[in-house]
């Protein structure tokens, strides 16, 4: 029989050798193996998970056996993990350091449980048992632990595994922050070489009496000025985003309100344009509890963006309701569309669509969409590029309404 | 000199404008992007083409290479205008054959000055 044991140990060896490294996979051949303990009736992989200690492998047909789940304190295999040492229990029935009720649940007469160590503790046990008393013996204390061998060298490749992992996404972060910065510089170049080229010119489109020449470079100037100060807000609302602390400020507010003042604020980029805003709303009032400034934000980045890639004389449209207790604002735009290749950098920093640099309308600075769903999400809200619509680009955004949000507070406060 | 202008950026459009009327002897079209300029550069066959680099769209190395695989436009130099401090890309631009690279930010004043020197001065 100890040939056959070897042999079974062997073939273990050589599956979990060929297979690809996942740990259940070497957890499942072992306890499916039945050459290498063939007088066990069934075999499992138990694994702690809180003060309980929970199959992770098992060989055993019974349903109830498959789900079950053992205390720490008061069963052998919790022994075994607190003292290190392989245990064998020749009969449950006499053995008092076994948890008698289960051992009877599932006809369980003896066992030999195997501690697995990883990282100078023990993490679980390999157990084999029997519906017969007597039947594991010092040969068999030998196998489990040969055993236990192969599942603790499996389990300091999976911590390798991991921190190759770790490597890699710190190495990751590295590049996507240069590669943050060298987009940043860019982006301020650009308004700079606008205004390094502007102001000399205007210097002497001025000193030869050229005034409308010279305020024309001026008012470039100015706009160069303005998109820079953009950038440098938006910039600042980014590390704060990354930061995690975006200042809130939450007040009572209706949602009309809010999207009228923004709706101003656009007006005379969107008369540029000869656009037009159609605004649709339910007769009651949507009212929020919200930070006013920083939805505004995020709706102008959104009706910005709209009044940019409209046609000249295009209709934007935004509609508000109320839905499943929702605050639903959507917004519409008569342009090219977002390109379904373009929508998975949608939200991302410095994400752009050709088309970008409309004449007549400010340019964007490429952080506004997400700038926008970060706000958005800061306000227990979403947004989301409605891909069904076809006539345009639609934008749906979500907030949650004042009574709504008022019932997850105390939900949150209980 | 005949110069087609490349540039997405419409307040650098108008400043390259004004800054090549100003100093004399140039011709300027411009163009919002890459696509655009090679019919532009093709029908009105001008003496340089002076592009951005980063441009929505086809960019300026793609305009380079598309304006070299046509016979017509082959022989055209161009010069990049660009922000780019990068040196491996800057080294990229000249050995795909662009003709030499201007600096963003320009000195708007000297700019026709550098540009005629680089359209007339290597062959």
């Amino acid at each position: 029989m100890q040939n056959d044991q070897l042999s079974g140990l062997l073939c273990i060896q050589q599956s979990v050798l060929a297979s690809s490294g996942v740990l259940q996979q070497t957890y499942d051949i072992i306890v499916e193996n039945h050459a290498v303990m063939p007088q066990a009736t069934g075999a499992a992989i138990e694994l702690i998970e809180g003060n309980m200690l929970r199959y992770a492998a098992v060989r055993d047909s019974r349903p109830e056996v498959k789900s079950m789940q053992l205390p720490l304190v008061g069963s052998l295999s919790g022994r075994a993990i607190l003292t290190g040492a392989t245990l064998i229990c020749n009969d449950s029935e006499t053995d008092d350091r076994v948890d008698l009720e289960a051992c009877r649940r599932v006809g369980l007469r003896s066992m030999i449980v195997t501690p697995i160590p990883y990282r100078g503790a023990n993490i679980g046990v390999l157990k084999f048992y029997s519906s017969e008393p007597g039947v594991f013996g010092d040969f068999d204390e030998l196998v489990t632990q040969l055993l236990v061998g192969i599942i603790a060298a499996g389990l300091s490749q999976i911590s390798e595994t991991e921190a190759l992992a770790m490597k890699g996404k710190l190495l990751e972060a590295v590049q996507l922050k240069q590669e943050f910065v060298s987009m940043v510089s860019h982006e301020l170049k650009s308004p700079i070489a606008a205004l390094l080229g502007a102001l000399p010119l205007a210097e002497d489109a001025l000193a030869s009496g050229e005034t409308a020449t010279g305020q024309r470079l001026l008012a470039i100037a100015m706009r160069n000025a303005e998109r820079m100060k953009r950038l440098v807000d938006d910039l600042m609302d980014v590390h704060a985003i990354d930061e995690g602390h975006l200042s809130l400020d939450l007040k009572n507010v209706e949602l009309s309100e809010i999207v009228s003042t923004v709706l101003a604020d656009l007006e005379p980029t969107a008369r540029s344009k000869q656009l037009r805003f159609a605004v649709t709303q339910p007769q009651e009032p949507i009212r929020l509890n919200t930070d006013p400034n920083r939805l505004s934000q995020a709706i102008v980045n959104i009706v910005a963006n709209a009044i940019r890639f409209s046609p000249i004389g295009g209709i934007i449209s935004i509609n508000m309701e109320l839905s499943a207790n929702q605050a639903v604002i959507r917004i519409d735009d008569q342009g090219p569309g977002i390109p379904e290749e373009f929508r998975d950098k949608l939200f991302t920093r410095f994400s752009r669509v050709a088309g970008d640099h409309a004449p007549g309308t400010p340019q964007g600075t490429g952080l506004g969409l997400f700038i926008s769903q970060n706000i958005l999400h800061e306000l227990s809200g979403g947004i989301q590029l409605d891909s069904q619509y076809k006539s345009g680009a639609r934008f749906i955004i979500r907030l949650p309404t004042e009574q709504h949000q008022a019932g997850r507070g105390s939900e949150r406060g209980g | 000199m005949k110069i087609v202008y490349v540039d997405d950026d419409e307040d650098l459009r108008d400043i390259v404008e004004l800054a090549l009327l100003s100093h004399g002897g140039f011709e300027l079209q411009c163009s919002t992007d890459g696509a655009s300029a090679l019919a532009l550069v093709e029908q009105w066959q001008p003496d340089a083409v002076l592009s951005d680099v980063h441009m929505a769209g086809m960019d300026g190395m793609a305009l380079l290479a598309e304006l070299q695989s046509n016979p017509a436009t082959a022989r055209i130099p161009l010069i990049f205008l660009t922000a780019t401090t990068d040196r491996q890309k800057r080294a990229g631009m000249l050995a795909l054959g662009a003709r030499g690279i201007i600096d963003k930010p320009f000195d708007p004043r000297r700019l026709g000055e550098h540009l005629a020197e680089m359209v007339s001065g290597a062959s």
